[in-house]
């Protein structure tokens, strides 16, 4: 019989890239009659295996996963708001409780939702936000007209203008924001359509502007030839307020901004620990946290109503609501515990979810709930998580397996350019529809360069087995009992064998490596992009502090008060 | 025939005029063919074993092959207007096979990165085409897609010059406001009524208001420190900007009927749908008559549709039945069922497959029904089943179930199977394509090398 094959390429090698750190995880060599074999190796480039060679030392210094030395500079650029953001920044500005429900994230599921890369506007998006603002400013005429310092029968140029300068100010985060092109629109339309209609015309213009969608990280327009510069203290103010509030400066940052005093390293420390105190600090930490564990875009969540009629929008408000309040709760009662983020046996079960925790009563709303030992391990076990990382009828080994080694090992896996796929042909193989997911899935494991790659997501995978596409616990699957034990062989630091995914993230929370991968995490986040070997500096900097203290709250805050935060670099011209 | 944009018909006309004019007129015979180019895109391919005709290729009319008992059996009307192909190979562009499949589909080109954005190298072929050909409508192309829910990267097939994904239209009642109300008025006299000086009043302020942010962004685009990939941000927001420009003063077509114009404003303008995976049926009918009516309407001569991203995530075809239970997975999760263990995957993917061919059928009879003097609109466009693997189990990209139908205005002999030797890479049919729309000049889509030999089937 025919081994299966998977690649076409007589000799590659299947590559998890870690920026700056490569674990080679799979070869493909061939004997030169095209006959392939895989080969499974973990380790540092240069490293014998496994075991590597590392020290205690560099792992705890964390030169063993960020080496290089020199720290490299952001390039200069312009950052979209995301939806969320932006429409705080509306709010805030106006003053009303704007609502675009329409606007839905761009960014690819890969990504943080405010990777400055992956952030679009799109025409599907743009057409719907014109349509959608307008109609908002419609529906809150009569607020926004009681903001109006004159009558609305005398609304004039002026008056159009004070307002459109406090609205501004707010929306360009500047104390003497650009209202000129909003006072053009309003001065052209006045007389066609009236001053009122015009006025919401020069507002849709002001809030529509590149300035409000975008912020920029520039440096000042009066220095044309610098290659390095630093941000500006507006463009300052506003990477301090999204990276930690996920929203625009408040009013006493923007004054600082307008002193230009923000530039101090004393008034810029003060307002990074005043923002985080601030309730939307606690909310800024919270989001960083829910993107990362996927449930960005769990409104949109659906799932087979046949197979799960109980999935009710009620039940899926109530297990995100859940695992809401979980994290804030790890991050304001809990000293932001990494440990307890990942281990807690106990949750904020909500009545509507209790049936999935095989739960018969549960505490009263804001209390912890035990929950049935050694079924549950922190949140990566909570319903919201696994349902969102599931399909909407099956729980999907290798999404989750995947799922788990990009959020929580940092691994990129990678496909060789031009590889061809042939899957085994699981009935010659006498794996019939009575085999299991493991037997087959193991046939995968043995072909060369796909088992590289599946090697390294079946474990995790599996490990989460005992919990279905909405995150019920089940102890069999078809009539057959699940075996959700493995190891992550291929790592260096968690490779304890689990019987199942309690004992796999209790032995994740402790390892250096997650520690640097949230520590990368935490980069993407703040710096809105990919973490380079260049950035080895501050990402080892804040792994060190976060692998000693553990402190989830104080990721980004690290991150921010570093001194590449405010430094961009101009291409050359 | 240019047709008079509708600005200048409310200017010269005026609203009385209006509802004088027979709004829905026929298009003159002797006028040129109007050439479309439509993909029908449905991902994770076809069980081959059910699908391909019996018998041998050649002429449908040589009676060489049938369909009987095969899933195009459900096309068995049109088999005189279709081009069915087997042998053609998607070009391995990298990455997971349904990303690559769909991002080399009209791209012909290979996959920058995975991981990055832009993902794509180059333009898409639908987009090339709607920059040729797309200019004297008031849309250059039209992208529908239904519950396409996971932004991952085989969820986009379309891409503009830079490798940016142009995003799908995936509420077809937006659509139909911003495209087609403003055009079928009240069915009795056109877009004319005794609102029309209020619109029009509308429209002036949104452009202003549209013309200011150009004017912002064309600053910003001068500041110190932006390179090339800050300058694309602002080129798509300029983009996103001018199409909707576009639509408050663009040049209108109106060669529909009174019928078309009743039946959609019934269809439309009732109590939406709400936009869920149980209403996935009524959403893509939705959408195949928007499609339709966008034809009949020229309003758009460049059209591509998706039904669904490539691998896990889509809607669980729940309104399928099989052995009197409704089907429980997705078209994607059912083309695994081997690896998943499910015994009678096979089975259900042939309904599957029966399935989105009909609604393929759909789409062709309404375009047949459409009368261009003396040929329908189905003669005169090319409508290609698309998809971005063959056999969904496998992930293969050989013998994909490509199917043409339409005779892009007479140059494309139709009622036949092709079985192409030679595994030819299906960047020489993107050329077909090309070619059919009149960009004959072209001798490459995408990668040159893939495109060696030139077009297919012509």
């Amino acid at each position: 019989m025919r081994l299966p094959r998977c690649g076409s390429n007589w000799s590659f090698a299947v590559r998890a890239s870690l920026v700056g750190l490569t674990i080679l995880m799979g070869a493909c060599t061939t004997d030169g009659q095209g006959h392939q074999s895989a080969t499974s190796t973990a380790g540092a480039p240069g490293a014998a295996g496994p075991a590597g060679s590392s020290s205690s030392a560099t792992v705890a210094d964390g030169s063993e996963f960020f080496p290089g030395a020199a720290q490299g500079v952001t390039k200069t650029r312009i950052w979209q708001l995301t939806p969320a953001q932006y429409i705080t920044t509306l709010r805030d500005a106006l003053g009303v409780p704007i609502e675009l429900p329409r606007l839905l994230p761009t960014a690819r599921e890969d990504h943080f939702l405010n990777d400055a890369n992956a952030l679009a506007v799109s025409e599907v998006y743009l057409a719907d936000l014109e349509e959608d603002l307008r109609a908002q400013l419609v529906v809150h005429q009569n607020a926004v007209t009681a903001r109006l310092a004159c009558a609305v029968t005398a609304l004039d140029a002026a008056c159009a203008r004070t307002l459109l300068s406090a609205v501004g100010a707010v929306a360009q985060g500047i104390a003497s924001p650009n209202v000129e092109p909003a006072m053009q629109v309003f001065m052209a339309l006045t007389g066609q359509a009236g001053a009122r209609a015009a006025l919401d015309d020069a507002l849709l213009a002001l809030l529509m502007a590149p300035s409000v969608l975008f912020r920029t990280e520039l440096g000042p327009q009066d220095v044309a030839s610098a290659t390095q510069v630093s941000l500006t203290p507006v463009e300052l103010s506003k990477a301090l307020a999204y990276a930690i509030t996920d929203a625009p400066p408040d009013q006493a940052l923007r004054d600082h901004a307008a002193s230009t005093d923000l530039a101090s390293p004393q008034v810029f420390a003060a307002e990074l620990q005043r923002l985080l105190a601030s309730p939307r600090g606690q909310d800024g930490a919270k989001h960083f946290l829910l993107d990362w564990l996927g449930l960005a875009s769990y409104g949109g969540l659906e799932k087979d109503p046949n197979l799960f009629p109980e999935f009710t929008a009620q039940l899926k408000d109530a297990l995100l609501h859940e695992t809401e309040t979980f994290v804030d709760h790890v991050l304001t009662k809990r000293g932001g515990s990494f440990g307890d983020l990942m281990t807690l046996e106990q949750s904020f079960v909500a009545p509507e979810g209790a049936s999935l925790y095989g739960l018969q009563a549960v505490q009263a709303p804001g209390e912890l709930t035990g929950l049935p030992a050694g079924q549950r391990m922190g949140v990566f076990t909570q319903p919201a998580v696994l349902a969102a990382i599931s399909d909407p009828a099956l729980s999907g080994v290798i999404f989750r397996g995947k799922f788990v080694v990009e959020r929580l090992l940092c691994m990129t896996l990678v496909r060789p350019e031009g590889l061809v796929i042939e899957f085994p042909d699981f009935a010659a193989l006498g794996l019939g529809p009575d085999s299991t997911d493991r037997e087959r899935l193991a046939t995968v494991e043995n072909m060369a360069v796909c088992g590289g790659c599946h090697k390294v997501m079946h474990p995790p995978g599996f490990a989460l087995e005992h919990y279905d596409a909405i995150g019920r616990y089940r102890t069999e699957i078809q009539g057959k009992p699940i075996d959700a034990s493995g190891a992550l062989t291929f790592s260096r630091f968690t490779q304890a064998p689990f019987t199942d995914a309690t004992q796999m993230l209790r032995t994740m929370s402790d390892s250096p490596e997650v520690h640097a991968c949230l520590a990368r995490q935490a980069f993407r986040y703040v710096f809105g992009r990919s973490e380079l070997p260049t950035d080895d500096p501050i990402v080892r900097e804040t792994y060190r502090q976060f692998t000693a203290s553990r402190n989830l709250g104080a990721l980004l805050p690290q991150l921010v008060a570093s001194s590449a935060f405010a430094l961009r670099q101009r291409p050359l011209p | 025939m240019r047709m008079p944009s509708r600005r200048a018909l409310l200017k010269g006309f005026g609203a009385a005029g209006l509802l004088a004019m027979p709004l829905l007129r026929s298009r003159p015979a002797s006028a040129a063919p109007i050439k479309r180019f439509i993909t029908f895109f449905s991902s994770s391919g076809m069980r081959q074993d059910t699908y391909f005709p019996n018998g041998s290729p050649g002429d449908f009319a040589s009676g060489n092959y049938n369909v009987t008992g095969k899933t195009l059996d459900v096309l068995t009307p049109h088999l005189s207007d279709l081009t069915i192909t087997k042998g053609i190979e998607i070009y391995g562009a990298g990455g997971d096979d349904h990303d690559a499949g769909s991002v080399t589909l009209m791209t012909g080109n290979k996959v920058r990165d995975p991981k990055q954005t832009p993902y794509a190298m180059g333009e898409s072929l639908d987009q090339y085409l709607a920059r040729r050909v797309g200019t004297t409508t008031v849309e250059p192309s039209l992208l529908v897609g239904v519950r396409l829910q996971r932004n991952r990267a085989s969820k986009w097939i379309s891409f503009d010059q830079a490798g940016n994904y142009k995003d799908w239209n995936q509420d077809p009642y937006s659509v139909y406001a911003r495209l087609f109300q403003g055009v079928l008025g009240d069915c009795a006299g056109g877009g004319a009524s005794a609102t029309n000086a209020a619109k029009d009043l509308l429209s002036v302020r949104r452009k202003s208001v549209l013309d200011s942010v150009l004017a912002e962004s064309g600053a910003l685009k001068r500041a110190h420190g932006m390179d090339a990939a800050e300058l694309q941000k602002l080129e798509r927001l300029e983009t996103a900007i001018r199409s909707v420009e576009r639509r408050l003063e663009g040049p209108m077509g109106g060669f529909g009927s009174a019928e078309s114009c009743k039946t959609a404003k019934a269809t439309f303008e009732g109590t939406p749908a709400n936009n869920s995976d149980a209403n996935f049926p009524q959403l893509l009918k939705l959408n195949l008559d928007l499609i339709a009516l966008a034809v009949e309407l020229d309003v758009t001569r460049i059209i591509t549709l998706s039904l669904s991203l490539g691998g896990s995530g889509g809607a669980p075809m729940t309104w399928l039945n099989y052995n009197g239970k409704p089907i429980d997975a997705s078209h994607h999760d059912i083309s695994h069922g081997e690896q998943r263990g499910v015994s009678d995957y096979l089975p259900k993917l042939e309904i599957v497959d029966r399935w989105n061919l009909t609604q393929y059928g759909y789409l062709l009879e309404k375009l047949k029904a459409i009368n261009e003097g003396g040929a329908t609109a189905l003669d005169n466009s090319a409508v290609w089943f698309a998809s971005d693997v063959s056999d969904g189990k496998l992930h293969s990209h050989t013998d994909m179930p490509f199917i043409i139908a339409g005779k892009a205005g007479g140059e494309l002999k139709t009622g036949r199977y092709e079985v192409l030797q030679g595994k030819p890479l299906h960047q020489r049919l993107l050329l077909t394509f090309a070619h059919l729309m009149g960009e004959t000049g072209l001798t490459s889509w995408g990668l040159p090398e893939p495109s060696a030999g030139g077009p297919l089937l012509l």
